[in-house]
């Protein structure tokens, strides 16, 4: 529990919940939003919030611990991502949107982004490679391979696209050590 | 260069508060050339001190006049800032700079004519023994080097206020050596205020010592005084036990 | 000297950098994709607004943001308040620094798309109107971002910065309102948005933007200490702005359906015809086409297409001599280059004007299976085999299949009850039964 704490998940999960308020409140609000834009935006607040809860603030005090820390970082981000995709998947369902899958799979895929540039950027920069994918895809043709996140209804590609980039950040974000935790100024 | 000009720092009755914390009460100080120590326990005041000398801080109440200017005044303010260099307790830093880049930038803050800059930026490196690491990123530096560079940039300009706070934290023994030698020699032109918890420092470098306890002076005088005073005080050295035996006879 | 080498220490270590690589590589990718060649000065100037400058404003509102809070994440603040450079200079040059950077990725693009276009282009020119807008706009998005960075020093208002002014870019572009014959067209609103461009607006929306900027440096200013002349300096930024949004809203050219004219805002009658056409440059033999002069470098292949799409007709009663091809169209694909497009003439060829429907359909099924005929021949788009509207003037199943029918013919045949049923063909007297 203080593990979790630390990682601010509490108002991580407040956050996962107004996102999922958020893309519920578009979908119906918005009802003549294409599918592919709110695949591409609406996932991408709780990747974000999932991305900057890697942070470590106790530094190398955390690198002699005996528990297996490595372990507790993926159960708790995993967990968050669950979380949050069954938020984002159960807007779509009250909003009556065929994005369930979509919304699932760029969660996952923008998560593992913002995992991968927290890891080399620092944390709390998690959020600019999420963002700048999310922005260059809006002028991508649905067709490029690399639309992934644009691609409704959810085909092959883009789906093993999300999963490796999800598998990779996860990885990256579990063995990382405060050491590796850029100054992210 | 700045001509050396006869450095005077005198406050009166000057008060400062944060929100309804009273954190100086009823300070009077005159100060005039040398090396002045700041001793006092955490929480005494001695940050906001220097950070109102500094002029970071408008004085709640009390007159303050630093070489001879109002800080409450824009131009008496600017003034002072021409002529002044600070060390901060927590040194703040831009990692992506160099350490001539980092000193350069201060003394284009600092309104150095342009063509003394290069010059000054690279004697001041020189001064804390870092020419050698004078193209190296902040980010590549250890706490000692850092504290070493934030000297630089309040020494750059050559001030005739020289106001440091905890500037030896982090830095080795020799390193602390080569610094002491340093304030002295700046301390022969200008006015150095070093605010510090390391009694050696006081001993080795500072001319006038005062004590500060809650917000108020509770000893001014040389560090030979304060020595002087140390019977029924504990510590390993005449000076921690004249340090600990007027903070007790202060809080009664 | 100062304010110089304080700019260049400051451009050295900016944000603002990052994004020139980011600004070229995605306009090289929108370059490659959508970019016309031979180059048409329309379609740079298109492309130049309405792709570089929406991604780059807000690029700049979020990287000047990270840049306005840099101080105070860094703790560098009260080392900065013992300096005797004014804040206010201080904080203009960091701006300045950050913001040339899109500046300089927005005029190399600019300067790329216009070295290209230039030696092949053969009608009009840049467009320099919206460059001032788009330059008054990254100025405007870089300064609200600044202010917003200096207000809120947080590590996340620079993605909500950037986040913010595209969503408001987006709004604005798609501002839209219902007429009342059920179409919709853009509100005054959409003409304040970066990707567009009415000549008659222009300079009201350059004004807007660049009131914009003078607002948050103003505020900026204001925050950090207050004078009667900061406040007015902010007061004289509000009144440009607001001139700038009544000046919008008053040149935006709007439809008086009760007096069937155009006018402005205050009711003044707009002249119909603002925009002249140019006169078309022709060419042809037996069959002339007249192209718009920006296509002038298709011309010869216009002409060439048009003589192969009439050729099964010539000396047919009812064919002029020569023959005037009116409606030439032009597409491109990504490998294709540019296109040629005769379809349009096959309309002219199959139907006299007076049995043609509303918007110059064609109605009758014969038509539209010989119709299918020609457009096979010439490689076009039928529209055969996909679900669309019959009534919209596309061919049911049933001329489609006899157009294909048709097409099986010897060439002899075709000719033989071309000669025979041509005349009545073009006078809609035939039906899908007349056809062989």
């Amino acid at each position: 529990m203080l593990f979790l704490r630390s990682r601010l998940v509490g108002p991580a999960l407040i956050w996962l919940l107004v996102a999922g308020l958020l893309a519920w409140f578009c979908l119906v609000r918005y009802d003549g939003l294409p599918l592919d834009l709110a695949a591409v935006a609406l996932p991408l607040l709780p990747a974000v919030v999932i991305g900057v809860t890697a942070r470590s603030p106790f530094g190398d005090v955390e690198v002699v611990a005996s528990r297996p820390l490595p372990l507790f970082r993926v159960l708790y981000l995993a967990g968050l991502l669950v979380i949050g995709a069954a938020l984002l998947i159960s807007a779509a369902g009250i909003a009556g949107v065929a994005l369930r899958l979509a919304f699932a799979r760029t969660l996952v895929g923008y998560t593992g982004l913002a995992l991968l540039c927290g890891r080399i950027l620092g944390y709390r920069l998690a959020w600019l490679a999420p963002l700048t994918y999310a922005a260059v895809t809006l002028y991508l043709d649905a067709t490029s391979r690399w639309a992934w996140p644009k691609q409704v209804p959810v085909e092959g590609w883009s789906l093993f696209c999300a999963l490796v980039l999800g598998a990779l950040g996860l990885l990256a974000a579990a063995q990382a050590t405060p050491r590796d935790q850029p100054d992210d100024g | 260069m700045v001509t050396n000009v006869m450095p005077n720092v005198d406050a009166r009755s000057l008060t400062q508060r944060i929100g309804r914390t009273t954190i100086l009460n009823g300070i009077d100080l005159e100060i005039s050339g040398g090396v002045f120590g700041l001793l006092g326990p955490n929480g005494a005041g001695k940050t906001t001190l220097l950070r109102t000398f500094a002029t970071i801080l408008s004085p709640a109440s009390g007159e303050l006049r630093l070489l001879g200017y109002d800080p409450r005044r824009g131009a008496g303010r600017t003034a002072i800032r021409r002529r002044l260099g600070y060390l901060p307790q927590h040194l703040g830093y831009y990692p992506g700079f160099t350490v001539f880049e980092f000193v350069e930038y201060f003394a284009l803050l600092k309104e150095m004519p342009n063509a003394e800059i290069r010059p000054a930026v690279a004697r001041a490196i020189e001064r804390v023994g870092l020419a050698d690491r004078a193209k190296s990123k902040l980010k590549t530096l250890s706490g000692g080097m850092l504290r070493r560079v934030g000297i630089a940039q309040a020494i750059v300009n050559d001030p005739d206020l020289l106001l440091l706070d905890e500037p030896t934290a982090g830095l080795d023994p020799e390193q602390r050596v080569l610094f002491r030698a340093l304030l002295r020699e700046v301390g022969q032109t200008g006015t150095v205020i070093i605010s510090t918890h390391l009694i050696e420092d006081i001993a080795a470098a500072c001319n006038q010592v005062a004590l500060l306890d809650a917000g108020r002076i509770v000893f001014r005088g040389t560090p030979d005084d304060l020595s002087a005073s140390a019977e029924g005080g504990v510590g390993d050295s005449a000076l921690e036990r004249g340090y600990t035996r007027v903070l007790s006879g202060a809080r009664g | 000297m100062t304010t110089l080498r304080l700019f260049a220490i400051e451009a050295r270590h900016n944000a603002g950098m990052l994004l020139v690589p980011v600004i070229l590589l995605f306009a090289w990718y929108m370059l490659g994709t959508q970019l016309w060649e031979p180059y048409l000065w329309s379609s740079t100037n298109e492309l130049l607004r309405k792709s570089v400058v929406p991604l780059a404003a807000p690029a700049i509102a979020g990287a000047a943001a990270w840049m306005a809070g840099r101080d105070r994440r860094r703790s560098v603040s009260d080392l900065l308040a013992t300096t005797p450079l004014p804040a206010a200079h201080r904080h203009l040059t960091l701006l300045s620094a950050t913001t040339v950077w899109a500046l300089v990725a927005y005029l190399l693009v600019a300067g790329y798309m216009f070295a290209r276009t230039a030696p092949n282009a053969t009608w009009a020119g840049p467009e320099l109107w919206p460059m001032v807008t788009a330059i008054a706009a990254l100025l405007a998005h870089g300064a609200w971002g600044y202010l917003a960075g200096y207000r809120i020093p947080s590590r996340f208002t620079a993605p909500i910065a950037g986040v913010v002014a595209f969503v408001v870019q987006l709004y604005l572009s798609g501002s839209m309102t219902v007429q009342t014959d059920g179409t919709q067209i853009s509100t005054w609103l959409a003409r304040l948005a970066v990707s567009d461009f009415t000549p008659r607006v222009a300079a009201w929306q350059a004004l807007f933007y660049a009131g914009l900027t003078g607002v948050a440096l103003a505020a900026l200013w204001l925050m950090l200490r207050r004078d009667l002349r900061r406040g007015l300096l902010l007061a004289v930024a509000v009144t440009s702005v607001v001139a700038g949004v009544v000046g919008v809203w008053a040149a935006t050219p709007r439809w008086d359906y009760a007096n069937n004219r155009v006018v402005d805002g205050w009711g003044n009658t707009i002249a119909a015809e603002e925009y002249i056409a140019p006169e078309p440059v022709c060419d042809g033999g037996d069959v002339i086409v007249c192209v718009h002069p920006q296509f002038q470098p298709w011309l010869d292949r216009a002409a060439a297409d048009a003589e192969y799409l009439v050729a099964p007709l010539q000396g047919l009663p009812g064919i002029t001599s020569p023959v005037e091809c009116h409606k030439i169209g032009f597409g491109t694909g990504r490998n294709d280059g540019t296109r040629v497009v005769v379809d349009g003439c096959v309309d002219q060829l199959v139907a006299d004007e007076s049995t043609q429907g509303q918007y110059g359909r064609i109605e009758n099924d014969a038509q539209q299976a010989i119709s299918v005929w020609m457009l096979t021949r010439i490689g076009g788009h039928t529209m055969c085999g996909m679900s669309v509207d019959p009534g919209m003037g596309f061919p049911s199943a049933a001329a489609c299949d006899a157009g294909e029918r048709f097409a099986a013919l010897p060439e002899s045949d075709q000719r033989a009850w071309l000669e025979s049923h041509y005349a009545d063909l073009r006078a809609g007297k035939l039906t899908l039964a007349d056809l062989p």
